[in-house]
């Protein structure tokens, strides 16, 4: 009984916590840690980083050529630099912003596969 | 043993008595009911008690409305028929329609484009709501398109020599327009982009353009449906007037046989009662056996049999359009005889001669092929669909034998004195060796 007005007085204060959990929901946090991975020191996106699973594969073959294109030339340009053992200057290393607008080209294609294959899975379910 | 044999008698007796009682009475088919939607739809739709419904969006489209720059556009819509919609995919739109016990079907011709399901009575709603979605919210997704490019070349490549011979035909005497192919130009395969489909479907998928029509549905509820249709309003583009010229398309391969199409113009579904007459002169002409291994009958066939012993099989032809028609013949033949045979079968196109027996018999083989067609739910919804948008209103089927029996035997000897004067335009693939040119015939 207890718990259950508990939880019915953590319900109502919800909409108000929800901007309060800022402790890691930040922008300055996000930044350090776009920083400290370094991925954009070799010149690459959030997306060009994703491990290659079936449905990255999928969502990748999907992508229109000229962002396939993009994005193979920014793996090698990455490969290049880790060849080479060095980093791009530091002014061609792409922001915290950048990665933000242009990083994320495939997240939708991506969405799109996974919910397919949810879809496919539900179907295979409950047949 | 005798008391369960007597019982077993009255037993049998009694319910012979119940069944004799109740008369079975079957049950009136209604007639076809035409409305239209404010959406500029036509709705129709018609009840024969069935225990299948028949439902089919039907739209003025086709090869014809194709130009120069989208050539093939129309067969690879037809190939893309059940991709993603803004509501489902494509996996969606199949396993839902399999779980109605349906499918989508789309089926075209040079003027028209039908997208049907064929379901019983009570899972209609269903498979007409998938239908309508299927139809007007078509997203064409480019990888979905490059991926099924591949069953495009399928159906090019795997088209049979007298189809390909009636394509020649049709682009030597109609050139542009009717003259189109419904099959994709070879060169285009994999040349057309999702954008030409989308620019395709928003000019040509119209309100005015498109009927609903149903078989052994419900009016009311079909109306709703059409209603949910997301169409461009308006009656679309028009199109150009088809002009017939005599001229000739040769495509040699080579083999044994020739396939040979040729034909003179004909009036197309303008007047009622000149396209019954060049459909009774072309069962007069013969259109190949009537009887299963028995022999084809008909002029040509008499004409063709006395010109050559070699192998050969002859049927007159006469695909009819909304505003003209070709009439003439298909000859397949051995590529040593088929010069002698296509020779005479000119030579009988020209010169027919039609007496009242003739006559009698081919409108009983008319009446017989349009009640063949009336009698199959798939025919009869294409024929409706066909008749409401390119004809305007549809020939109810009682009165069909009325109208045939209505031409006389003079409708008919003039349509024969047309076609002994007009122009003759061939298409002919196979081995041509001794296939005639059209200027000779």
């Amino acid at each position: 009984m207890a718990m259950f007005s508990r939880t019915l007085s953590l319900t109502s204060r919800s909409a108000n916590l929800a901007q309060a959990r800022t402790f890691v929901n930040n922008e300055a946090v996000k930044k350090w840690a776009f920083n400290l991975s370094g991925f954009n020191q070799y010149g690459l996106y959030r997306d060009d980083v994703l491990f290659e699973s079936d449905e990255v594969k999928e969502a990748i073959r999907r992508l229109p050529q000229h962002l396939q294109d993009e994005r193979a030339f920014r793996v090698q340009r990455a490969l290049q630099c880790s060849v080479m053992k060095t980093v791009l200057p530091k002014d061609q290393w792409p922001t915290y912003e950048e990665d933000r607008e242009k990083g994320r080209y495939l997240t939708a294609y991506l969405e799109e596969v996974r919910a397919e294959n949810a879809e496919k899975a539900e179907w295979a379910k409950n047949a | 043993m005798a008391s369960r044999f007597v019982t077993s008698q009255g037993i049998r007796n009694l319910s012979a008595q119940a069944v004799a009682k109740t008369e079975h009475v079957i049950p009136k088919p209604e007639p076809l009911k035409v409305s239209t939607l404010k959406n500029g739809v036509t709705v129709a739709t018609i009840e024969n008690h069935g225990p299948v419904s028949s439902l089919g969006v039907v739209i003025k489209a086709g090869a014809r409305n194709e130009v120069y720059e989208n050539a093939g556009v129309t067969h690879m819509l037809r190939i893309c028929a059940g991709l993603a919609t803004k509501n489902n995919s494509a996996f969606s739109l199949t396993r839902n329609l399999q779980q109605a016990g349906t499918g989508l079907v789309c089926t075209q011709g040079r003027e028209h484009t039908i997208y049907s399901v064929q379901a019983t009575r009570d899972n209609t709603d269903v498979a007409a709501g998938y239908l309508t979605d299927a139809v007007s919210n078509q997203l064409f997704k480019p990888w979905e398109v490059s991926d099924n490019t591949y069953r495009l070349k399928l159906e090019v490549e795997n088209r049979a020599p007298g189809t390909y011979a009636m394509e020649l035909l049709h682009a030597a005497a109609f050139r542009s327009g009717l003259g189109n192919s419904l099959y994709c130009p070879s060169h285009k395969i994999g040349a057309i982009k999702p954008e030409h489909l989308q620019q395709f479907v928003s000019k040509h998928f119209t309100g005015g353009r498109t009927a609903v029509v149903g078989i052994n549905v419900n009016h009311a509820v079909i109306a709703k449906y059409a209603e949910l249709l997301n169409l461009e309003s308006g009656a679309g583009p028009s199109s150009i007037a088809s002009k017939f010229s005599s001229g000739e398309e040769r495509r040699e391969t080579g083999g044994d046989l020739a396939y040979v199409a040729l034909a003179a113009p004909s009036p197309g579904a303008t007047s009622v009662k000149e396209a019954l007459a060049a459909m009774l002169l072309q069962r007069i002409l013969g259109s190949g056996p009537h009887i299963k291994r028995g022999a084809s009958q008909g002029k040509l066939a008499v004409a063709a049999a006395e010109a050559s012993a070699g192998n050969h099989a002859v049927s007159a032809i006469g695909p009819m359009y909304s505003d003209a028609g070709l009439l003439g013949a298909m000859v397949v033949a051995e590529g040593s005889a088929a010069g002698k045979v296509v020779s005479a079968v000119a030579a009988t196109l020209r010169s027919i001669s039609v007496t009242d027996a003739d006559v009698a018999a081919a409108k009983k083989n008319l009446i017989a092929d349009v009640l063949e067609v009336m009698g199959n739910s798939a025919s009869l919804l294409e024929d409706i669909g066909t008749q409401v948008l390119l004809a305007g209103d549809v020939i109810q089927a009682d009165k069909i034998p009325e109208l045939v029996n209505g031409v006389g035997l003079a409708d008919v000897q003039a349509a024969a004195k047309k076609l002994s004067a007009s122009k003759l335009a061939l298409g002919a693939t196979g081995n041509l060796s001794t296939c005639p040119h059209v200027d000779s015939l």
